[in-house]
C-alpha cells in the first residue's frame, strides 16, 4: 500500500474530518491494510488518540477501536464478562507480534473473511459506534460496507453472554479454513460462521431452532448445526473446498453449542 | 517527514517517507540485527520491542514510532548473549536468521511469564518461525535458560 | 566407538553462534555497500509470452536511475543456473534475459537505481508489449503438447540426458535389472498404485541476496548467499563470457539454504548492472520474489508396481516417474534419478527392478534442488506402497520391511546402474544399522501391530505409522572437496576450505575433524571458507557431501600436515624423519628425547630458524569412490479428528544411522530440522496456482511452514555405527531427516481410518474427503 501523506490528528473529530474531506484512509494496526495494493493520498494514524481501551460500562463492554488483538486476548475485563472465548478466538492469529498491532477497528473495517474475531463479534451481536453516525450492528456492517465515510470509535457488546468459538486451521497460526461462534444473547441464540471463505454471516433460521433455551437438547443442537450448514453458503479456495466447509460447519457449530451449554 | 525514535536508549532522528516501515528505517540506520524475512509480519525475524512490546517492525509504520522507544537485540546485549550460550550449547543456533527476533521475543515473554509452561512458551513464540532447527533444540535451550534465570 | 575420540563425536559449540544471536552483521545484505545500486527485476505477468517490444526511454529519464537493461543488452548465451558438477546433467536452456518468457515471474528487464523506491517507480515506467502465448500448466499433459515451451535452436544438453525439448521433455531415463514383467506376472500378490507429490517451497528465512562490485583490478567481485561459490563463479563466467580469473565469489553467513541457494538466481542480474555501470549493485529478493521466482521442489506422479511372494518376500519393484521441472530444466534429471537411486536399494533382495520416466517442461516456476532431492518423493510412493502391500498380504508392515530391507555387508545392483545423471558406482554397504533403527524406533513409539490405532476420545483417533529411508553421502567421482592447512605462530592452524556452511555448522565440524586428526584442540583451528580467491575448490553444500567429502579432504590435509611438520622438524634437528614423532603438542624422537613443542616451533619456523625458515602448509583433496548411505527409521504417532480431518503429530521417533556423529548436537538438529520440513510437506505445504499460472501461495500468510506449536514431540536417536570410508566413521546427516514423514503419516492415517491417501499434502479437507470416501466404500460393501 502506498500513501503520500500521513496525518496524526489530535482528536477523533479531526481524524473524521480527514475521512470526510479527503477520503483519507484510516490506519488501525496497518498490518493487513499494507498488504493490499491500494494507493491513497492521505492516511490517518489513530494510534495517539484515546481509542485503546477495554472496559465495562454498566451492562455493556466497550472495546475501543485501537484495542489490539493481544489486548482482547489477554483482557481481564473480557475474561470476567465472557470466560475464555475471546482468548480462544484471538490466540491463533499469526503470532504475538502481529496481535500486538492488529486493531479491532481495522479488523472489523476490513471485513476480512479470514478473521476469527469478526465471527465472534457477530455471534455476540456487537454494535459499532461510528463517529457522527450513530450505532450500526456488526451484522449489517459485515453484510455490506456502508457507503458513507466512517470511523469506528468502539465496539459495544452486552456483558455476560454465554458463548463459544471453534475453528479449524491447518498449521496452528494459519488462517482458518472455517470458524464458528455461538452466543446466547438477550434476544436468543445466535450462530455465526466465518472464513467461508467470505466474511462471517449469521444463521438466524438455524439459531431459531434453539430459541432461548439455556440448555437445548442434544437433538436440537445437532439439528441447529446441520441447519446452519444448509443455511449458509460456502466456496472453495486454496485452504478448502466448499464441500469441506459445509461438512465442517455442522461439526464446529455443534461443538461450539455443546461447549457453550456445558 | 521528520520523526524521532529512541533506539536502544539513544534518541535518533530520521527523515522518512510517510509510508516507510519501521524495519527499513532501522536497517538503513545500521541496525542490521533487524532482519526482513517475509514482509507480512508472519515470520518474526523483524521483531523489535516498541515501548517494551514485541511487534513486527516490517508491518509497523515508522511514523507511528515517533516519540516512542524501540529496543532491538542490540539493546539487550548481555541478556541476548546469555540466551545465546544456551542456544549454542544445544547446537540450536543454525543459520541464525531467526535468532535476534527470537531473542527479543523471549525477553518479552520473560516479562509477561517469568515461569512459563511448555505450552505457554510454544504459544508465545509461535510467531517466531525457524526453518532450520525443528524447534526442539530451541525449546531445550529456552527451558534451561529460564531455569537458570529464575534460580 | 565415540569414547576413543577427543574432538569428533563431541557437541562442540558452533563458532559463529553467539555473534548471530546478538545480531552482529553477518549476512550478505548486512555488508552490501551503502552506495550499491538497487536492482529491481521486471518480471513477466504472463505464464508464456513473447516480448514484442520494450520501451525503456521514460524509465531512463527518471533521476536516480543508472541503468535499464533488456535482452538486447546481453549476449545470447544459453546456460544452466544449476549448481552442479561440470559437465552439468542439466540442459543449458536459460538465457539471462530473453525475448520469450516462460513462467509468471520470468525476468524481462532490469532497472538499477539509487534506491528501491526509485527503481520501482522506474520499473513502472518501462513499457513492455507482450504477445501472450498459450501456456502448458498441467504436467500430465505436457509431453507432445502442441505448445512447445523451448523451441530455441541454441539450447542444448551437455551429454545425452534424453533432452527432447520439441516434446517438452527436459530429460528422460530408464533402466531395468532382471525381467520385471515376468516376475510381476509370476508374483502371488501385486500392488499397483499411483502417488502424487506436490511442489514445496524452501522458505529459507533469508531471501536470496547478492551484491557485486568491480575491485581495484577491475575484477568482478560477487558476494552472495550461495551454497556453491565455485559453481557460481563458473556459471557466471560462462553466462557473462568473463574469464574465471576475473571473477571472485564469496559467501558470508547464509540465512538458510536447503537447496534454495544451490543455483544462481540473483547474481547474474547484479553482475550485469555492475558491468554496465562500473558501480556496485545489489539484488535483495522480496519474499514474494523468493516464492514466485526462485525454484520449488519437483512435483511428481509416481506409478509403482510391486510383486511379492505370499510369504512376504518382495520379488519385484517397478517405479515410473513423471516429474515437473517447470519452465527450465536445471535439476530435471538428477532429482528424478535420486527418486529411484536413493529408495529402491532399500529393498535390495528383489529379483527384478525397473525405474524410468520423463521430466517435463511446464510454464510454471522452475523446480530445483531441495533437501531430499527426489528421494523424499520416491520415499512417499515406495513406503506407502510397501504398507499397501503389507495390507494385501496380511503381514505387519514392520515385519514386511525387516524381512526385505537391506542389511550391512550387502549391496544392491541399483548402486551400479544409477548415479546422478548417469551411471553410478558399485558399492557394498559397509555400515547399515537399519535393523537396529527399526527395532529401536518401534520401541520408542510403542509399536504394537495389533493396536496401531485406538480411539483416545470420541471422534479422536491415535494411530501409528512408519517408514524407512536412505540417502547418500556426496556424489561419487563427481563431488570433490579440498582443504589447506597452514601452521601459524602461536601454534594454531589456518584451515581453508571451499566447503559451504549454510548455518549447519560445517565450519565447526570440519575444524573438529582437522583437530582430531592433528591431535590438537578444535580451538587451535581457525576456519576460513567459501571464497573462490582464498579457499581451495569444493563443490559446495549439497547432496549431503560436506561431512563425507569435505571432511575426508580435511583428514587428508591434516595427515599431510603431520607429515610436513615432522619433515620440517627432522630437517631443523638434523635427524631422520622416521624417528620424529608428534603427539599433537610435542615433537620427540622415537626413543623419547624431546625435540621441540609445537607452539615454540610454530614461531621458530616463521622467525628464528634462519635459512630453514618456512611456512609449513599441507593440502588434501577427496572425491568419494562411493556414496555410503545414511539410513533412518521414522515412526509417527498422530492424533486424528475424524470429523474435521485434522491430523496432529503427537510424537515422531527417528533413529538414524549416519555413522559417527562428528558433532552430536548439530547432527541431532539436522534430523529435527529435516523432520519438520518433511512434516511440513506431509501435512501443510503446497505451492498453488491460479488457472492462468499465477502463484497463489506467494507470501507467508498463504504458504505456511510448521510452527513450534504444530509438532508436540520429536525423539531423535543415533545408532552406533561406523563407516570405514568416512572421516572417523562418518557418513552424512544433512538430508536423511526429511524423507520419512510423508509415508509414515499417510500410513498412520490409513491405520487410523482405513482411508489410503496417495496425494499430498494431507490437509484436513483431503483427509476428511478420504475418510468419507472410505466410509462410503465400506457402507456399499456391506
Amino acid at each position: 500500500m502506498e500513501f503520500s501523506h500521513l496525518v496524526r490528528p489530535r482528536s477523533v473529530e479531526e481524524a473524521y474530518s480527514y475521512v470526510v474531506e479527503r477520503n483519507a484512509l484510516l490506519l488501525g494496526g496497518g498490518a493487513w491494510l499494507r498488504m493490499s495494493p491500494r494507493s491513497v493520498e492521505t492516511a490517518v494514524d489513530l494510534s495517539s488518540l484515546d481509542l485503546r481501551y477495554i472496559r465495562q460500562s454498566g451492562q455493556l463492554i466497550e472495546i475501543g477501536a485501537m484495542a489490539t488483538a493481544r489486548d482482547v486476548e489477554t483482557s481481564a475485563v473480557l475474561e470476567h464478562a465472557f470466560g475464555d472465548v475471546f482468548r480462544h478466538a484471538a490466540e491463533n492469529i499469526v503470532g504475538v507480534q502481529m496481535r500486538n498491532i492488529v486493531s479491532m477497528g481495522g479488523t472489523i473495517a476490513g471485513r476480512f473473511g479470514f478473521s476469527d474475531l469478526n465471527t465472534l463479534f457477530l455471534a455476540l451481536d456487537a454494535h459499532l459506534v461510528l463517529h457522527s453516525a450513530g450505532e450500526l450492528g456488526i451484522e449489517s456492517f459485515l453484510a455490506k460496507a456502508p457507503k458513507f465515510p466512517l470511523l469506528i470509535e468502539k465496539v459495544l457488546i452486552d456483558s455476560g453472554i454465554r458463548s463459544a468459538f471453534k475453528s479449524v486451521r491447518n498449521t496452528a497460526t494459519d488462517l482458518p479454513i472455517l470458524n464458528a461462534a455461538v452466543a446466547l444473547t438477550p434476544k436468543g441464540w445466535r450462530i455465526a460462521v466465518g472464513a467461508r471463505p467470505g466474511p462471517a454471516r449469521s444463521a438466524p433460521n438455524a439459531a431459531h431452532l434453539l430459541g432461548s433455551a439455556e440448555t437445548p437438547s442434544d437433538e436440537h443442537i445437532v439439528a441447529a448445526a446441520r441447519a446452519t450448514a444448509e443455511e449458509l453458503s460456502f466456496r472453495s479456495d486454496i485452504r478448502g473446498t466448499a464441500e469441506y466447509r459445509r461438512s465442517v460447519c455442522a461439526v464446529l457449530v455443534r461443538r461450539a453449542l455443546t461447549e457453550a451449554t456445558s | 517527514m521528520n520523526i524521532t525514535i529512541t533506539i536502544n536508549g539513544r534518541e535518533r532522528s530520521f527523515d522518512i517517507r510517510p509510508a516507510d516501515m519501521l524495519a527499513d528505517v532501522l536497517r538503513d540506520a545500521g541496525f542490521v540485527e533487524v532482519k526482513k524475512g517475509c514482509d507480512t509480519g508472519s515470520c518474526g525475524v523483524c521483531t523489535v520491542l516498541l515501548d517494551g512490546t514485541p511487534i513486527p517492525s516490517c508491518s509497523y509504520f515508522a511514523a507511528r514510532a515517533d516519540g516512542h522507544e524501540v529496543t532491538t537485540v542490540g539493546g539487550l546485549a548481555s541478556e541476548a548473549a546469555e540466551l545465546a550460550e544456551y542456544l549454542v550449547a544445544e547446537g540450536a543456533d543454525q543459520c541464525g536468521f531467526c535468532a535476534p527476533g527470537f531473542a527479543i521475543t523471549v525477553h518479552a515473554m520473560k516479562k509477561e511469564f517469568p515461569s512459563p509452561t511448555d505450552e505457554q512458551i510454544r504459544h508465545y513464540l509461535a510467531g517466531n518461525l525457524c526453518r532450520c532447527s525443528g524447534y526442539e533444540g530451541q525449546m531445550r535451550a529456552i527451558k534451561r535458560y529460564l531455569e537458570a534465570s529464575n534460580a | 566407538m565415540p569414547e576413543q575420540f577427543k574432538e569428533v563425536a563431541r557437541s562442540r559449540a558452533k563458532i559463529d553462534g553467539k555473534g548471530l544471536v546478538v545480531g552482529r552483521p553477518a549476512y550478505t545484505d548486512d555488508f552490501a555497500p551503502r552506495d550499491a545500486l538497487v536492482v529491481h527485476i521486471i518480471r513477466s505477468p504472463h505464464a508464456h509470452a513473447h516480448i514484442l517490444s520494450i520501451d525503456t526511454s521514460a524509465a531512463l529519464k527518471l533521476p536516480g536511475v543508472a541503468s535499464v537493461l533488456t535482452y538486447k543488452d546481453v549476449a545470447r548465451i544459453p546456460y544452466t543456473r544449476a549448481g552442479q558438477g561440470h559437465p552439468e546433467p542439466s540442459p543449458h536452456d536459460k538465457f539471462i534475459l530473453d525475448e520469450f518468457v516462460r513462467y509468471v515471474g520470468d525476468e524481462v528487464a532490469l532497472v538499477a537505481a539509487v534506491d528501491e523506491v526509485t527503481a520501482r517507480d522506474a520499473a513502472a515506467l518501462v513499457k513492455v508489449e507482450y504477445e501472450i502465448l498459450p501456456a502448458v500448466l498441467d504436467f500430465e499433459n505436457a509431453i507432445d503438447n502442441p505448445v512447445i515451451i523451448h523451441p530455441e535452436p541454441e539450447i542444448h544438453d551437455m551429454f545425452p540426458i534424453g533432452f527432447e525439448p520439441t516434446r517438452n521433455v527436459a530429460a528422460a531415463y530408464t533402466m531395468e535389472i532382471g525381467d520385471v514383467e515376468a516376475i510381476l506376472a509370476d508374483s502371488d500378490v501385486t500392488v499397483e498404485r499411483t502417488y502424487y507429490t506436490q511442489a514445496q517451497a524452501h522458505v529459507a528465512l533469508e531471501p536470496h541476496t547478492a551484491y557485486t562490485y568491480l575491485d581495484l583490478h577491475g575484477r568482478l567481485n560477487v558476494v552472495t548467499s550461495t551454497q556453491n561459490p565455485f559453481h557460481t563463479r563458473r556459471l557466471l563466467g560462462q553466462a557473462l563470457a568473463i574469464p574465471l580469473r576475473n571473477i571472485r565469489v564469496q559467501k558470508p553467513r547464509i540465512g538458510g539454504g536447503f537447496g534454495a541457494k544451490q543455483h544462481v538466481h540473483v547474481e547474474p542480474y547484479a553482475a550485469l548492472v555492475t558491468l554496465a555501470t562500473g558501480r556496485p549493485a545489489k539484488v535483495v529478493m522480496s519474499r514474494k520474489e523468493v516464492f514466485e521466482n526462485t525454484f520449488s521442489r519437483h512435483q511428481m506422479r509416481i506409478d509403482i508396481r510391486i510383486g511379492a511372494h505370499r510369504d512376504g518376500r518382495i520379488r519385484v519393484i517397478d517405479m515410473q516417474v513423471l516429474s515437473n521441472t517447470g519452465a527450465y530444466g536445471e535439476h530435471a534429471l538428477t532429482v528424478f534419478m535420486v527418486g529411484g537411486s536413493k529408495t529402491l536399494p532399500l529393498y535390495n533382495k528383489v529379483e527384478a527392478v525397473r525405474f524410468g520416466g520423463h521430466i517435463v517442461y511446464t510454464n510454471k516456476i522452475p523446480a530445483g534442488a531441495f533437501r531430499g532431492y527426489g528421494a523424499i518423493q520416491g520415499n512417499f510412493a515406495l513406503e506407502s506402497a510397501v504398507d499397501e502391500l503389507a495390507q494385501e498380504l496380511g503381514i505387519d508392515a514392520l515385519t514386511l520391511r525387516t524381512t526385505n530391507m537391506i542389511a550391512e555387508g550387502e549391496t544392491s545392483e541399483v548402486f551400479k546402474i544409477m548415479g546422478e545423471g548417469g551411471e553410478g558406482v558399485e558399492m557394498v554397504v559397509e555400515s547399515c544399522k537399519l535393523d537396529y533403527c527399526v527395532k529401536r524406533g518401534s520401541s520408542l513409539i510403542g509399536w504394537n501391530p495389533s493396536r496401531l490405532a485406538y480411539e483416545i476420545a470420541p471422534g479422536r483417533i491415535r494411530a501409528k505409522g512408519m517408514a524407512i529411508a536412505m540417502q547418500g553421502s556426496g556424489i561419487p567421482l563427481i563431488d570433490m572437496g579440498s582443504a589447506h592447512l597452514e601452521l601459524q605462530d602461536d601454534g594454531f592452524f589456518k584451515l581453508h576450505i571451499g566447503a559451504t556452511d549454510l548455518g549447519t555448522g560445517s565450519d565447526t565440524i570440519l575444524a573438529q575433524i582437522a583437530a582430531e586428526e592433528l591431535g590438537v584442540s578444535s580451538d587451535d583451528i581457525v576456519v576460513y571458507a567459501s571464497d573462490t580467491d582464498q579457499t581451495p575448490y569444493d563443490v559446495g553444500a549439497y547432496a549431503s557431501s560436506t561431512t563425507y567429502v569435505s571432511g575426508n579432504a580435511v583428514v587428508k590435509a591434516a595427515r599431510n600436515m603431520k607429515q610436513a611438520l615432522r619433515e620440517a622438524v627432522a630437517d631443523k634437528f638434523n635427524v631422520g624423519i622416521d624417528i620424529v614423532q608428534f603427539d599433537g603438542s610435542r615433537f620427540t624422537t622415537s626413543d623419547g628425547t624431546f625435540l621441540v613443542g609445537l607452539k615454540e616451533f610454530s614461531a621458530d619456523t616463521l622467525y628464528h630458524n634462519g635459512a630453514k625458515m618456512k611456512t609449513i602448509a599441507a593440502s588434501g583433496s577427496f572425491t568419494g569412490e562411493k556414496s555410503p548411505p545414511p539410513y533412518m527409521a521414522g515412526f509417527v504417532e498422530i492424533e486424528l479428528d475424524v470429523e474435521t480431518g485434522k491430523v496432529d503429530v503427537v510424537d515422531y521417533a527417528a533413529v538414524v544411522d549416519c555413522g559417527t556423529t562428528i558433532n552430536t548436537n548439530l547432527a541431532r538438529i539436522q534430523v529435527e530440522g529435516g523432520l519438520l520440513q518433511g512434516i511440513g510437506m506431509a501435512l501443510y505445504e503446497d505451492v498453488r496456482y491460479t488457472e492462468s499460472g499465477h502463484m497463489l501461495t506467494n507470501d507467508m500468510m498463504q504458504y505456511k511452514i510448521p510452527t513450534r506449536q504444530d509438532v508436540a514431540k520429536l525423539t531423535v536417536e543415533f545408532a552406533e555405527s561406523y563407516e570405514p570410508s568416512g572421516p572417523f566413521g562418518a557418513k552424512s546427516v544433512g538430508e536423511i531427516g526429511i524423507d520419512t514423514p510423508l509415508a509414515a503419516i499417510a500410513n498412520a492415517i490409513f491405520n487410523a481410518t482405513g482411508a489410503r491417501i496417495r496425494e499430498l499434502p494431507l490437509t484436513p479437507p483431503r483427509v476428511l474427503a478420504a475418510i468419507q470416501a472410505a466410509r462410503r466404500t465400506l457402507d456399499s460393501a456391506n
